[in-house]
């Protein structure tokens, strides 16, 4: 669905954009995650027909972006880093405008702007003024302004900043439901848990260049991280410890703050080894969590934390 | 306890108490601006025009060739370029003083920067002086650009210093005043775009105002001295009569001292109230919204009542379906009976301020010849009417596109499928519309004057009458152009620039100077085909009108489209 080929952008003698090239498929939640300054936002607005690449191509369901902007904003619905609003505007009155901006013919405005307050949950806030908003409904009804011309693609520059858990969680469950919707959603973040949560593709970038482009799975066997499992047991720890050890899949074992840390040895799987390895021995186990390599620890191996 | 209270007298007279880090701050940021370059380019090519044109003007007069007489004659030349310099200054120093100090206030506002500010140990005097001050240098130093000037074409001769000097304390104290009442309204408005309209129509107020007292047969009275202390143009005015030897000064007691003493000490209060202005802000920010306000209920239900606030307003009133133009639409998102009742206040001040002002004309008959009270009325709404309609449709355009810059909506805007056409025309028929009553009276009022002119010259038997029925076609022409001229310059400047302070000041700025150089360049033609013609004055004005009809359609119509080309460029 979007494609870069040795996208490039320079504002003047920086370069913000090296030779990027992205793949993203259509249904998928492209997480795309980097250091301030490191060209997301620049990569997105280029996408978005706003910036003009120095050099290279972009195409969204195959439209050239500089070619084909018109058809492009179309198909496409941006959400910026900040909130641009028209604080004279009620809300249904804003998203009626941009409908309008959108050419979607007067007669279905109304059912069409009912139906993205629904969706985002606004309903009860059409007649306030948009300024009256919390941050968080600002949020909701900047996706309700993105949604509103129905696009194929969402592009969502940062659509959880500055809000609370709750709003959070809500935007969250907004962006799964338009998942289900078949929406192609290319989305960046610094809550990086959060992206994980949704997200069946990161891409990271570093310093202008694409350094990383997968799922989490082959997160995991790029960087080449031991799986961890914590474990409790009701008596005699010191006993688990030594029987762990001994396990042929353990590399290292550790105990911390009443847990047990065993950390496995690579492409090794827990499979009940350490369970049965535990039970044989006659220790009664308290709980046993595999623990995975989380997007933050990954984000931290693949960037050095270079800015421009 | 004396020491205590010496050391802290001392630090509050101290110059850098007074100012402060701000001043600093203002100094560093402002000379990064590139504007201010353009700005003092711009302030010097239209004085190095407007002495050209004095210059050539004066010399033009003087047709007889002899030597001597010429030399007699350079004198009245340097009298005459000196005039004009020092009436450019006093004049352009007032109008970038309250454009310069609109936003000085409510930009740290808006950015939210006035409540870091207020955490700091620096006080709301230091915030309003710093700021203050650091305009007003960058100010002088672009007058003081014309020092050197002013010193060479003194050795002409015609003029004393004694001018000079009070003519330079005149402009510098009402710079003074006129900045410090800038950044007073700055503290009330959100924006700079209604400080720089209220500024405007202020000083063309309060100096056109006072014209007919001049005529005063009165000389010597109290009043007249009075307003000559407290108005700086009647100030200025005395001053220059006092430069032409064998003036008629009257009795009337006025000293350049004193009225700068005036001046500076108005100036000084009205800073001090915006320094509470600002500690009131601060205290709504940090207690909650009015906790500082103690307003008597008069005040507040008059304040409430006539000037409404956009949001209590946009609160109560319906939803209102988009039809047509969506740019257009939202342009005019303030339903019309809500701008009526701003619009009628506005309009009953300027028309009880021009009642006055003819009254004033009428009574101390400042005409040469009578003239009835309605024609000076009459001509006088005219005057005022057309200067308003130009101030008012050259800043709403300027700030049409800007404030989607500063609200950061153009992107959203961009990612619509709305053209950059679409955009410009949207908002260019807004700026239109918005002033469309003024414009339709004044392209009515052209034609019918003008059938009543050739009505009242073919009573007492005049001559040719070419001009006058000519002008019945290209008066309304000339509005017509002149409204594309002021939209496409506004236009443009608007996706030029980033702020909306820069582009309205650019926008008058630009037009000032326009206006200036048009005149100049005018009189000059005038005075070359006025030779040629053996003083036959018909055909060089008809010459006149169609020049500017098709010069000013044709930079306005190319103008707006350069903002079109330019719209997608420096979105963010």
């Amino acid at each position: 669905m979007i494609e870069t080929k040795r996208l490039t952008k320079h504002y003047g003698n920086l370069a913000a954009l090296i030779d990027l090239d992205l793949v993203i498929e259509a249904g998928d939640i492209f997480g795309f995650i980097g250091p301030n300054g490191a060209g997301k936002t620049t990569t997105m607005r280029i996408l978005v027909t706003l910036l003009e690449p120095s050099r290279g191509q972009a195409f969204i369901d195959g439209l050239d972006i500089t070619k084909k902007g018109k058809a492009v904003r179309r198909i496409v619905g941006y959400m910026p880093d900040f909130m641009g609003i028209y604080d004279d505007l009620k809300v249904f009155e804003y998203l009626e405008f941009f409908a309008a901006a959108f050419s979607i013919e007067h007669k279905k405005r109304k059912s069409i702007v009912e139906g993205v307050l629904e969706l985002t949950d606004l309903q009860s806030k059409k007649s306030f003024t948009v300024d009256s908003l919390s941050r968080g409904m600002q949020q909701r009804l900047g996706l309700a302004r993105v949604l509103i011309h129905d696009p194929k693609v969402l592009v969502l520059d940062e659509p959880a900043s500055g809000l609370d858990p709750r709003a959070r969680i809500e935007i969250r469950e907004l962006l799964r439901e338009l998942k289900r919707m078949g929406k192609t959603i290319m989305i960046s973040s610094h809550i990086l848990s959060e992206l994980e949560e949704i997200c069946d593709h990161i891409g990271i970038i570093e310093h202008g260049r694409l350094v990383f482009s997968g799922t989490m799975e082959e997160i995991r066997q790029r960087m080449g991280v031991q799986s961890k499992v914590r474990v409790r047991v009701a008596n005699n720890q010191q006993r688990a410890i030594e029987l762990l050890s001994a396990l042929p899949v353990v590399e290292d074992v550790q105990s911390t703050g009443g847990y047990i840390a065993v950390t496995l040895r690579k492409d090794q799987k827990t499979d009940g080894i350490i369970a049965r390895a535990l039970v044989n021995g006659d220790i009664d186990i308290v709980s046993l969590e595999p623990q995975q390599v989380k997007l933050d620890e990954a984000f931290l191996q693949l960037t050095k934390g270079i800015v421009h | 306890m004396a020491v205590a209270l010496i050391s802290s007298f001392s630090s509050f007279i101290n110059p850098s108490w007074l100012t402060g880090p701000i001043f600093d701050k203002e100094l560093r940021v402002s000379s990064r601006r590139r504007r201010n370059y353009v700005l003092r380019s711009a302030y010097l090519l239209v004085l190095v025009i407007l002495v050209a044109g004095a210059w050539s003007i004066a010399f033009l007069r003087s047709s007889r060739t002899s030597v001597a007489w010429q030399v007699s004659r350079t004198a009245e030349i340097g009298r005459s370029l000196v005039l004009t310099i020092t009436w450019f200054q006093f004049l352009t120093a007032q109008i970038l003083a309250a454009v310069m100090l609109s936003n000085s206030i409510s930009d740290e506002i808006r950015r939210g920067t006035m409540d870091v500010l207020m955490t700091t140990p620096i006080n709301c005097v230091q915030i309003v002086l710093g700021k203050l001050f650091s305009r007003l240098f960058q100010l002088m130093l672009m007058l003081a650009v014309s020092l050197p000037l002013l010193a060479v074409i003194r050795v002409f001769g015609g003029i004393q210093w004694d001018y000079v000097v009070s003519a330079l304390s005149i402009t510098f104290t009402a710079t003074f005043f006129v900045g410090s009442l800038s950044m007073f309204l700055s503290t009330r408005f959100r924006r700079s775009y209604p400080v720089i309209l209220i500024m405007t129509t202020f000083l063309a107020v309060a100096y056109l105002i006072m014209t007919p007292l001049f005529f005063f047969r009165g000389s010597g009275s109290v009043l007249m001295s009075v307003i000559l202390h407290i108005n700086p143009f009647a100030a200025m005015r005395q001053v220059t009569l006092s430069a032409f030897p064998g003036s008629r000064m009257g009795t009337t007691f006025f000293s350049v001292p004193l009225h700068c003493l005036v001046m500076g000490g108005a100036s000084m209060f009205i800073l001090f109230a915006s320094a509470f202005r600002m500690r009131r802000h601060a205290l709504d920010s940090f207690l909650g919204t009015n906790a500082g306000r103690k307003l008597p209920i008069w005040k507040r239900n008059f304040i409430s009542s006539a000037f409404k606030s956009n949001r209590s307003f946009h609160a109560t009133r319906p939803i209102r379906p988009v039809t047509g133009s969506p740019i257009f639409w939202k342009e005019l998102s303030k339903p019309f009976s809500e701008s009526l009742r701003s619009n009628a206040i506005v309009l009953g001040i300027f028309l009880l301020l021009l009642f006055i002002f003819c009254y004033l004309t009428y009574l101390f008959n400042a005409f040469s010849t009578p003239t009835p009270f309605a024609m000076i009325f009459y001509s006088m709404f005219i005057s005022g009417l057309w200067m308003i309609a130009t101030i008012r449709t050259a800043a709403m355009a300027a700030t049409s596109i800007t404030k989607e810059k500063e609200a950061r909506t153009l992107p959203l805007l961009l990612g619509t499928l709305l053209e950059p056409k679409q955009i410009i025309h949207g908002k260019a028929l807004a700026a239109l519309w918005r002033n469309a009553p003024a414009w339709l009276i004044l392209a009515l009022y052209t034609p019918v004057s003008y059938i009543l002119m050739i009505a009242l010259q073919k009573t007492q038997g005049s001559g040719s009458l070419d001009y006058y029925y000519s002008y019945i076609i290209f008066g309304p022409l000339r509005i017509v152009a002149n409204v594309i001229f002021l939209i496409g310059l506004g236009m443009y400047f608007s996706t030029r620039l980033k702020s909306s302070t820069a582009a309205v000041m650019a926008t008058i700025g630009s037009l000032l100077g326009f206006y200036v150089i048009r005149q100049f360049m005018f009189m000059f033609l005038f005075a070359i085909l006025g030779m040629m013609m053996m003083g036959n004055m018909q055909v060089p004005l008809i010459l006149n009108s169609i020049v500017n009809i098709v010069f000013n359609a044709a930079i306005g119509m190319v103008l707006l489209r350069r903002a079109k080309c330019r719209l997608r460029r420096d979105i963010f």
